[in-house]
């Protein structure tokens, strides 16, 4: 049986290395959404797949995601909004919104990791929270049989719209990644 | 009366009166099988198309907790259906009078396209297969498509019940 072990000092790493990344969109997310935007983050951490299931109410939640693969990866990152706080914002800068967290985060990964990644354009879809993961997951367990998922909880305000940032790696991946941290 | 839930990779067999549901199906399909004359049936809720062999049980140490992965009998196509299939005869269902119904392969983000062919459709393709090669006549097939799903079987009669995402809304 393989262990695969993740240690405090490294989950405090990437905190303090993603909430870097991600507390910079707040002056692009202004100019996008045309109004001052203060982008808060709390509770990271890495999760089994086992444990994605918990953290939404129930399988049938409809959510919106919008998500990229990552070039050098073996990984997708997906920004989720339940379908509620999605409302808050107009679904066609939603994508926008996206891409600059995910390119700010693939930034500063790309710098503290020493490594250049890039992401896809996005992809966005409302649906059921499971069949949207399902298929991730299925996608990343065809090249990868053991899969991390880094959590990143995000608050907007004004609009007082929670989401949450998932970024899934293969196991071959996140150790290459927290090696670097 | 109350169901039993199928989550992903998992399967149930039972019978009369019991009721099976699978919730939130995307690229995943969930196979049914019912043999009509003893309302028995059984439901897998497939992952991927074919078992590799060389799946390792593993855990991860996250900050100190050990998070174990569940088993998964019915993770993979081939594998999966055989297991079904061999629970079901094990319950006195009756080869010959198996049928199937089947669900999900949906695509739900386009962003696999560089893909050949998307995981869900290498699902349905794989599902088929078996179920040809078993000489298993589908019945019902709602598959493909970019929606998920849910389905509620009923062992008694036989019927599934699907529910897609625009229910809800």
């Amino acid at each position: 049986m393989n262990t695969y072990t993740i240690s405090p000092q490294k989950l405090k790493a990437f905190d303090v290395l993603v909430t870097a990344g991600i507390k910079q969109a707040s002056p692009a997310l202004s100019k996008l959404l045309c109004q001052e935007v203060t982008l808060t983050t709390s509770s990271s951490g890495v999760i089994a797949p086992a444990k994605l299931y918990e953290q939404f109410s129930h399988p049938e939640e409809v959510i919106t995601a919008i998500s990229f693969r990552v070039n050098n990866l073996e990984g997708i990152i997906l920004l989720v909004f339940p379908r509620d706080q999605a409302r808050k914002f107009d679904q066609t800068a939603l994508p926008e919104v996206a891409s600059i967290l995910a390119g700010l985060l693939l930034r500063r990964l790309s710098t503290d990791a020493k490594l250049p990644f890039v992401h896809s354009l996005p992809d966005t879809t409302t649906d059921m929270f499971k069949a949207i993961f399902d298929e991730i997951t299925a996608n990343l367990a065809l090249v990868s049989k053991n899969i991390f998922i880094l959590t990143l909880e995000l608050t907007f305000e004004p609009h007082h719209a929670d989401a949450r940032l998932f970024f899934l790696l293969s196991s071959r991946d996140i150790e290459r990644l927290f090696a670097k941290l | 009366m109350s169901s039993v839930i199928v989550n992903t990779g998992e399967l149930f067999v039972g019978q009369s009166p019991a009721v099976i549901e699978s919730l939130g199906i995307g690229s995943c399909v969930v196979v049914c099988l019912y043999d009509k004359s003893k309302k028995t049936g059984g439901l897998a809720h497939i992952m991927l198309p074919k078992d590799d062999g060389k799946d390792n049980l593993s855990s991860l140490v996250i900050d100190g907790q050990t998070q174990f992965e569940p088993l998964q009998p019915a993770k993979y196509a081939d594998t999966g259906l055989d297991q079904l299939i061999s629970k079901l005869l094990n319950l006195g269902s009756s080869f010959s009078g198996l049928t199937a119904k089947i669900v999900g392969g949906a695509e739900m983000f386009t962003i696999h396209k560089n893909q050949p062919e998307t995981i869900g459709s290498q699902n349905v393709t794989a599902v088929k297969q078996k179920l040809r090669e078993t000489d298993i006549k589908i019945i019902f097939d709602d598959t493909d498509g970019n929606v998920g799903r849910s389905v509620k079987f009923f062992l008694e009669t036989g019927v599934m019940e699907i529910r897609k995402k625009n229910t809800y809304s």
